[in-house]
């Protein structure tokens, strides 16, 4: 076939370029197109995101204040626990003065304590040791007596007051200088009747 | 000046496809000086596929309103445009080159042209396609082009009143360009190939498809029409209408209808005695013998002249096509001129619609389609627009 054109190149130049132009306008205000539909469609998607960041946040700074509170609540309780906790120790224990005055009637008249000490379970776990009984107060003592009469005399008084579970005569000695006079150094430890 | 560059045939295989309907077809153009006729094809299931619509201007340019109410009455709408030019203002002639480049055939197609045309080359618009290799002299090593050319102050005002009815032209073409693309093809075979448009008259030698020489000749439908209303005491309008009616006459072997034959000294029609009849249609006769005439020496010139400068062959048979092809007389004068047989056939296109001949032209326009890029000419050449032509 014969495909002349008789059109001048010029003008299908032009058109051409009309063409492009037009092309890339149509294809530019479709991506504007496009851009403002996605901006709007994320400036809705923020905007909702926003207000539930809000819902959220408002409800959690409410639920801290709650729990704040109740922090405070546990720490209060806690302390007053420790508080309950010692004040039982000390009056499950046996009362010091009624000791002394237990040690003091076994004690001859020539005999008396250097060292005493009373052990007593801690606080803390206390009451719970006692329970199992793995924890038991001692009376522990030291003193010096004329003889090893006397000594004797001491542990079974202290046996027969009753408050002991137990009295333990852990060691009599009799050092040089008391030698001369006769006395003896002895130590024994009364571990405390259960409660 | 401007060349944009080529075409070229040779390949029938392909071109049997020139007239396929395509999904959207272009608004096919027939464009003389004073009347455009447009067709549009619209391959709908039911109904007339086609659209068709015709302009007269009138006056200085400035009717693009009208032109616009006048498409969208007969439903054709803004879009791309196929015309071909049926005017005698394009210059054609045929050109032995030596072989070459492209640049170098060019630059030999601007030396040869400017001695061609009466004006200056500067205000041409030109084109050129290469002839078929199986067209050319056995031996003959030169290359055949057949250029055309055409002023450019009658195409610019031409794409500036369809742009503004809202239609881009993409290719002007000649008759013979846009009614060859329909041709049957068969290789070897030489065929005569005369189209009445409006306004011209185009006479062609046709080898496989490819056009090898057309001229244009400013006998048209109008002019003889004007002939007949001269001399007949005719208005213009009723003289197209005999000229119309007489074609359809010849063709269903009818008499020409009485009331076209007022002015006549004679009568004519089915209530005119056959007497009347045949005085009618001698005078008739009488006064387009000599256009007619002239048609038929100019198609004997044309192949004479096709066999001077390429291979000698014989045309196998003259085709008659347009609203004058079923004109006994201009048969007559082919065949007893031309000693070739007349075959009067309308081009494929109007085997879809049902317009009459009146849209041949516009109707092939709309169906051409663009050549195939792979359809290269014998010498290996790529057809292409050298300076912007491809770029669409």
């Amino acid at each position: 076939m014969t495909a002349i054109n008789l059109v001048p190149p010029e003008v299908l130049r032009e058109r051409a370029v009309r063409a492009r132009l037009r092309t890339w306008a149509t294809r530019l205000a479709a991506m504007l197109l496009a851009l403002l539909v996605l901006h709007a469609g994320l400036s809705r998607f923020a905007a909702g995101s926003d207000r539930e960041y809000r819902q959220w946040n408002g409800r959690y700074v409410a639920l801290r204040g709650a729990v704040g509170s109740a922090e405070a609540l546990v720490q209060e309780r806690d302390a007053l626990l420790a508080r309950r906790g010692a004040i039982r120790t000390i009056s499950a224990g046996e009362p010091t003065a009624l000791l002394l005055d237990l040690l003091g009637r076994a004690l001859t008249p020539a005999s008396h304590v250097t060292f005493l000490s009373i052990e007593r379970c801690p606080p803390a776990g206390g009451e719970k040791d006692q329970a199992r009984g793995a924890c038991r107060g001692a009376l522990r003592l030291r003193g010096k007596a004329s003889g090893h009469r006397e000594v004797g005399e001491i542990i079974r008084a202290l046996r027969e007051s009753g408050a002991f579970r137990e009295v333990l005569l852990i060691g009599v000695s009799e050092p040089m200088a008391a030698e001369a006079a006769g006395g003896v150094e002895f130590e024994v430890v009364c571990n405390l009747a259960a409660d | 000046m401007s060349i944009s560059t080529v075409s070229a045939r040779g390949d029938k295989g392909r071109a049997a496809e020139a007239y396929a309907p395509r999904r959207r077809t272009p608004v096919g153009i027939e464009a003389g000086e004073q009347r455009w006729k447009l067709a549009l094809y619209r391959g709908r299931p039911g109904g007339d596929p086609w659209r068709t619509a015709s302009f007269h201007l009138e006056g200085e340019p400035g009717q693009a309103d009208e032109l616009r109410a006048e498409l969208r009455a007969a439903g054709i709408g803004r879009g791309r445009a196929v015309c071909a030019l049926a005017s005698p203002c394009v210059d054609i002639f045929p050109l032995v080159l030596d072989a070459g480049s492209p640049a170098a055939l060019e630059q030999q197609i601007v030396a040869r042209a400017s001695e061609q045309l009466g004006y200056p080359l500067a205000e041409a618009v030109i084109d050129y396609a290469l002839l078929p290799r199986a067209a050319h002299r056995a031996g003959s090593e030169g290359v055949g082009a057949l250029v055309f050319a055409a002023p450019r102050n009658r195409i610019q005002p031409l794409l500036d009143r369809f742009s503004s009815a809202g239609l881009a032209v993409d290719r002007i073409l000649t008759p013979a360009c846009a009614v060859a693309a329909g041709l049957s093809g068969e290789p070897g075979v030489r065929q005569l190939v005369v189209f009445s448009a409006d306004e011209a008259t185009s006479i062609a030698i046709v080898q496989e498809r490819a056009v090898l020489l057309e001229r244009l000749l400013p006998w048209g439908l109008q002019r003889l029409a004007g002939r007949l209303a001269s001399e007949l005491a005719l208005p213009i309008a009723e003289a197209r209408e005999l000229m119309a009616r007489l074609s359809n006459s010849a063709q269903t072997g009818e008499p020409a209808p009485a009331g076209e034959c007022r002015g006549s000294t004679t009568g004519c029609g089915p209530s005119a005695s056959a007497n009347g009849t045949n005085d009618l249609d001698l005078a008739i006769e009488q006064i387009l013998g000599p256009a007619l005439q002239e048609i038929a020496q100019e198609a004997a010139a044309c192949l004479g002249y096709c066999d001077s400068f390429l291979q000698p062959l014989s045309a196998a048979d003259a085709l008659v096509l347009g609203p004058l092809s079923h004109l006994e007389a201009l048969h007559l004068l082919l065949e007893q001129d031309l000693g070739l047989a007349v075959r009067q056939t309308a081009p494929p296109t109007t085997r879809r619609g049902d317009f009459g001949a009146a849209f041949d032209l516009a109707a092939c326009c709309a169906l051409w389609n663009e050549p195939d890029g792979r359809e290269a000419e014998a010498g290996g050449r790529a057809p292409g627009r050298r300076d912007g032509g491809e770029d669409r």
